[in-house]
């Protein structure tokens, strides 16, 4: 559970979230100091709560000589180097650990100074300000106290949020006796996530006088050791530091927190205990005091009362300044504006009245989210769920560094929709408010073809299955936004976003590539018993859409059954396409080439070059350990391979050779996915429309030929216009040069060239003999061999 | 000297090998002196030859023989001029001859470039489809746009 925003309220201009009621944030399990501090927007250490606090030890149920031994803690020559403190206590109650405060705002009443559990049900904590550079605190002029005694001190009023303060009442304040409501200072003081306090830093209801006001107070503990007190009777000086009200104080009772409180270890403490109904000051030095009063004469009575009391007018502007915001303080007829400064910890080191000094302060746009606690840690988030992309081969990923990633498949019309539904408010049915959808859309990706099977023929498309359904993931509302969308426009209501099954070829779900079978074609050949053979002279080429035309080896496919295939990736839109042949009953691949298939448009455009580059670098990874794997299995059909393949493709060769692997590994899983670095950038509201306009007229990609056994091109060789102007139909070019046809006589009266050897009786026809050896001819002349040798080379007809 | 000849016909080509001769029976025939066994002169009675015949043999060289010319001669006598057909003489030796064949009328062997073949000076072009899917281009309310979200 966390303490989360509820609601918004607009007071003079400014609007401020607020969370559930104190009370119901404590039965909720959600009050606790690492929330609270969540929506601080500074954190102190102050010279007045630099020490230990301490739960208060509860006397009242004894009596006499014990009561007298418990003060007798006190009583004793206690100092702050003889006598430790710590021992004469329970040290169970007594924490010895510095607590670390810092401020938020509440919205409620002003009628209280702690919050406890009997007032928390009225109380809410601010979440966020829209303007937080214009609170301020407004301090009236220091003032002297009317008293006897010239001790001067300022008043305060309560702090005075840009004048938020509001009639009675209220939606918030069901609280009959009309107060208030108002947007005050509180101060958390924390001592452990489970020990903490949570007070009014500058809260001074009616016209007390100023005094920092540190009660403590926490759900269910009522631990008031400060009230308002006023010395307006004025009080006199004694020899001690103590200054009594009345008479002399013979005895007091003194809660361990208070001592504890004002710095540690104090000194002086004075050696008398209280009597009844006495009030009296300590002085504990220049700048405070400290002011005790006891209700009533019962011993063990939990009213007895202290407060600090700042005694100059810098204490004042230090205790104002502590509170993190701007005040103004008006001195007859002139107003300073004083700036505390934060340093870059987050601490209030002082103030300042130079408009321009350097403060963390004007860092600080919004109240919410700035936590600033050394302790407890950090709330994390929660750790995402395994979504439907996990352990699988395609696109999206729920872990790693893309945790949440997702890929829609959807039309135009679907896009433009939701472009509609990003301008609208919340109110309307739009996004939250306050949050940037654009912030979540990496890019889009449009393709020249339907990408459902049923235009693009038998194919075994991508699964994009399952909306993320986390509630605290804001791609969930997206993607429910595009469902609601798509229900909206009359579409047929979706339970997921594309899900298709192949009825070729059973497939793995999610994530698989896109396979189109492009078919088989037979090359012809032009040899013939008629003419000599000139396939030789001919040249073949193929042509696959967004690929490009590709040279074939014609002794390779010349009358032989060419099957293409393509590829696509989703994700990159790169496209691979390859074509094999059956040659020595083996399939080869006789040319591959990949392209860009779909045009990519950034939408975080800061990230999405590094992204492909990533998604790249990781596929080359991919298709090299592919093809590695495929040539330990002996796979023929790669030996020779053009390695300088630049598909961002991998090609899963688990299969022997012959069989064409099914799977073709798109490198569009979570790997390349974890690589990329999802960020954000504000783009137009109109970027995406004009982008899928924009984006169907880049420019052609560049084409690198490559001659091999087989060929592999990149590239692609549409896309430079609104409608991909390309061919959509794959073919097989075939040239071949005309031949002057001389009939049958041609091989009967000039042969047709064959390299072979054999004895001339083995031959029949015209036969044309290379350098005969006449020499066994052992009856024939020499001029008769030098006649057959003639005729041999000649041509004779055997 | 008398050597005996036959004397016929034979319409093969000078470069057959296994020629198909005609010929008569054995003619005593006289050499004119001197003369050689590749182109010998042979003087028989005019009876022993036709002036049609063109072919002959003489077991005694063990040759055959192309007839060149038949002359007249006195006495009743012709002169017959012969060369040698060392193909058909020679023709159970020749045909036992291993020997390495550069153009044959009928060889399978269609693979070898033969530069002799004359082509004109235009190519020919054949298209042909393949069987498979077409693709098609996406009308804008296709689902053909891929959106990333994170």
């Amino acid at each position: 559970m966390a303490i989360t925003q509820v609601g918004t309220t607009v007071e003079q201009g400014i609007t401020y979230g607020f969370s559930k009621w104190c009370n119901q944030l404590f039965a909720d399990g959600d009050w606790k100091p690492s929330e609270l501090a969540k929506y601080s927007w500074c954190r102190w250490k102050d010279k007045y709560i630099g020490c230990c606090s301490a739960t208060s030890t509860n006397i009242q149920s004894q009596q006499g000589a014990a009561v007298t031994q418990m003060l007798s803690y006190f009583n004793s020559s206690l100092s702050e180097t003889s006598n430790n403190y710590v021992t004469h206590y329970n040290d169970d109650r007594i924490p010895t650990n510095e607590p670390y405060c810092f401020n938020i705002l509440m919205y409620g009443r002003r009628g209280d100074q702690t919050l406890t559990s009997d007032c928390a049900s009225n109380y809410r904590v601010i979440t966020s300000c829209s303007d937080f550079q214009s609170l301020y605190v407004l301090v009236d002029k220091y003032q002297p106290a009317q008293s006897t005694i010239s001790v001067n001190y300022p008043t305060a009023r309560t702090v005075n949020c840009n004048n938020l303060q509001w009639a009675n009442g209220g939606v918030y304040n069901t609280n009959n006796d009309a107060h208030a409501q108002w947007i005050t200072v509180w101060t958390v003081f924390v001592i452990d996530e489970d020990n903490f306090f949570v007070t009014r830093g500058m809260a001074f209801p009616g016209n007390t006088p100023c005094m920092y006001d540190g009660v403590m107070g926490a759900a269910q503990y009522n631990l008031r050791p400060s009230n308002d007190l006023s010395i307006s009777y004025g009080n006199r000086i004694t020899e001690s530091k103590w200054r009594y009200y009345y008479g002399d104080i013979t005895n007091y009772q003194k809660t361990k927190h208070l001592l504890r409180w004002y710095k540690n270890g104090i000194t002086g403490i004075e050696p008398q205990t209280w009597g009844d109904s006495k009030t009296g000051v300590y002085d504990v030095d220049d700048d405070v005091a400290i002011i005790m009063r006891s209700e009533n004469a019962v011993y063990g009575n939990i009213n007895i009362r202290y407060t600090y009391y700042l005694k100059s007018e810098e204490a004042v502007k230090n205790a104002i300044a502590y509170t993190g915001l701007r005040w103004k303080y008006q001195n007859g007829d002139t107003t300073h504006v004083y700036t505390p400064i934060i340093d870059d910890d987050g601490f209030i080191t002082g103030y300042s009245t130079n408009p321009d000094a350097v403060t963390k302060l004007n860092d600080i746009t919004d109240v919410t989210g700035n936590n600033i606690s050394p302790l407890p840690p950090t709330p994390t988030p929660p750790s995402p769920t395994p979504g439907i992309w996990d352990d699988m081969p395609g696109a999206g990923s729920s872990i790693g560094a893309l945790a949440g990633a997702r890929c829609y498949i959807c039309s135009k019309t679907d896009i433009t929709n939701l472009k509609t539904w990003m301008s609208k408010t919340e109110a309307d049915g739009g996004p939250p408010d306050g949050y940037d959808v654009l912030s979540s859309l990496i890019s889009v990706m449009a393709f020249p073809i339907d990408m459902t099977p049923a235009s693009s023929g038998p194919a075994t498309p991508i699964s994009f299955t399952g909306l993320k359904t986390s509630t605290d993931n804001q791609l969930a509302n997206i993607a429910a936004a595009l469902l609601s969308i798509a229900n909206q426009v009359g579409a047929t209501p979706i339970t997921e976003i594309k899900t298709f099954t192949s009825t070729a070829t059973a497939f793995p779900s999610a994530g698989n590539p896109f396979t189109i079978d492009l078919g088989t074609c037979d090359c012809p050949t032009f040899y013939s018993s008629d003419f000599p053979f000139v396939d030789y002279d001919a040249s073949v080429e193929l042509y696959i859409p967004f690929i490009g035309t590709m040279s074939l080896d014609t002794q390779t496919v010349m009358g032989k059954s060419l099957h293409a295939y393509m590829s696509v990736d989703p994700i990159t839109g790169a496209i691979y396409a390859w074509c094999e042949c059956t040659k020595d009953g083996s399939r080869v691949v006789v040319a591959s080439g990949s392209g860009a298939f779909g045009v990519n448009t950034p939408i975080t455009a800061n990230q999405v070059g590094m992204a492909m580059a990533q998604i790249k670098n990781n596929a080359a990874q991919q298709r090299q350990t592919a093809i590695q794997s495929a040539l330990t299995l002996g796979v023929g059909a790669f030996a020779g391979m053009d390695k300088n393949i630049s598909s961002i493709l991998s090609r899963n060769m688990t299969q022997a050779i012959g069989q064409r692997s099914a799977n073709i590994a798109i490198a569009t899983g979570r790997d390349y996915m974890d690589a990329l670095s999802v960020g954000a950038s504000q783009a137009a509201m109109t970027a995406i429309p004009n982008a899928i306009g924009a984006n169907l007229n880049t420019g052609r990609a560049n084409r690198q030929i490559a001659q091999a056994n087989h060929n592999s091109i990149t590239g692609s060789a549409g896309g430079s216009t609104a409608d991909w102007s390309c061919s959509y139909t794959p073919y097989l070019k075939v040239i071949t040069p005309d031949v002057h046809r001389a009939g049958e006589q041609y091989e009967h009266t000039y042969g047709i060239p064959t390299i072979q050897s054999g004895t001339l009786s083995s031959f029949s026809g015209l036969t044309f003999c290379a350098n005969p050896d006449v020499s066994s001819i052992s009856t024939a002349t020499d001029q008769e061999k030098q006649q057959i040798f003639g005729l041999l080379s000649g041509g004779v007809y055997v | 000297m008398a050597v005996s000849v036959k004397f016929g016909t034979c319409n093969d080509a000078h470069n057959v090998i296994k020629k198909t001769a005609t010929l008569g029976t054995a003619k005593s025939a006289e050499l004119k002196q001197p003369t050689s066994v590749e182109s010998p002169y042979f003087i028989v009675d005019s009876g022993s030859i036709s002036n049609t015949d063109n072919y002959c043999q003489c077991s005694d060289f063990s040759r055959y023989y192309y007839i060149v010319s038949i002359d007249e001669l006195p006495g009743h006598r012709k002169g017959v001029q012969c060369v040698c057909d060392v193909l058909k003489s020679f023709e159970a030796s020749i045909l036992a001859l291993p020997v390495l064949v550069e153009r044959n009328e009928n060889t399978d062997q269609s693979y070898i470039n033969d530069q002799s073949v004359t082509t004109y000076n235009r190519m020919i072009t054949t298209y042909k489809g393949f069987s498979g899917n077409k693709l098609t281009k996406a009308a804008d309310s296709a689902d053909r746009y891929v959106i990333l979200m994170a």
